[in-house]
């Protein structure tokens, strides 16, 4: 079962899986930024350079076949890297998981102080 | 790649792990997407549930906090009964990526904050402030008074 191919194709799609992190997390911080639209913090700038690091390499993987681009195309491997970053995000989830059970776990057993001030100056 | 062989042929197999056999595909993902929003949102209840019977807000409810490590105990039964987990664990490729799609958020994280650094940088720069005149001076220091008293 063990085994990994360190060859050029392996190497490939490691930087395909960053690139791929990359275009989510865009994809997510252009949606946060539009849905909590706020004039005064100044969102064209971070928004406008998200959009581009999202849309960027999913026009390059488009046009790498025929040197031609669709919408369907794009709509096509945009709904293709989100749901493999999920996946990815999903696989990671016991080891999550693992950290909030411990942090449930103290939660659980926590009993509150009687001055909570006092104990914050201390910690 | 080889033609995949259809329903009818003799060679044809269902596959359970090769996403491009036909149906079979379609079949294993809906698996996946079914059993890690069980996961997932069974763990979420149950995080909430133990919060809030936890001492935190309010007194201990002991019932709620059951209630919350039944759904966390669910959860964890539900990733038990997820296959896919253990294979991913066990290929060294699926915990390269894993690894690789972490330093790509990380990355991302980065160039992003520099970039809302760089948008903040060029945000106009207020005037300098007045000083305070001999008036708002004994305004504030009226306010101060009332407020602290004299010390005494």
């Amino acid at each position: 079962m063990l085994g990994f191919d360190f060859s050029i194709a392996g190497i490939e799609s490691l930087g395909a899986m960053m690139i791929i992190a990359m275009v989510f997390i865009c994809y997510c911080f252009a949606i946060h930024l539009i849905v909590t639209w706020n004039p005064y913090h100044r969102p064209a700038i971070p928004l406008v350079s998200s959009l581009i690091l999202c849309m960027g390499p999913m026009l390059a993987m488009s046009l790498e076949k025929d040197g031609h681009s669709s919408f369907a195309e794009m709509l096509e491997i945009a709904f293709l890297f989100t749901s493999l970053g999920v996946g990815v995000i999903v696989l990671w989830m016991p080891i999550i998981l693992v950290f909030v059970t411990f942090l449930m776990l103290i939660v659980s057993r926590k009993t509150p102080s009687e001055d909570p001030l006092i104990e914050m100056l201390e910690n | 790649m080889p033609e995949q062989p259809l329903y009818f042929e003799s060679d044809y197999h269902r596959c359970e792990f090769i996403s491009f056999c036909n149906d079979d595909g379609r079949e294993s993902y809906l698996k996946v997407v079914t059993w890690s929003l069980i996961s997932i949102s069974t763990a979420l209840i149950g995080c909430h549930t133990i919060i809030r019977g936890s001492r935190i807000y309010a007194e201990r409810n002991l019932v709620v906090l059951t209630i919350g490590w039944f759904f966390l105990g669910v959860s964890w039964w539900s990733i038990a009964q997820s296959p896919w987990f253990e294979d991913a664990y066990t290929r060294l490729d699926v915990l390269a990526w894993m690894v690789c799609f972490i330093f790509g958020i990380v990355g991302t994280v980065y160039i992003l904050s520099r970039i809302i650094r760089f948008t903040e940088s060029m945000t106009p720069k207020d005037p300098p402030i007045e000083p305070l005149n001999d008036n708002e001076m004994r305004l504030v220091t009226e306010m101060i008074r009332r407020n602290l008293g004299d010390g005494n």
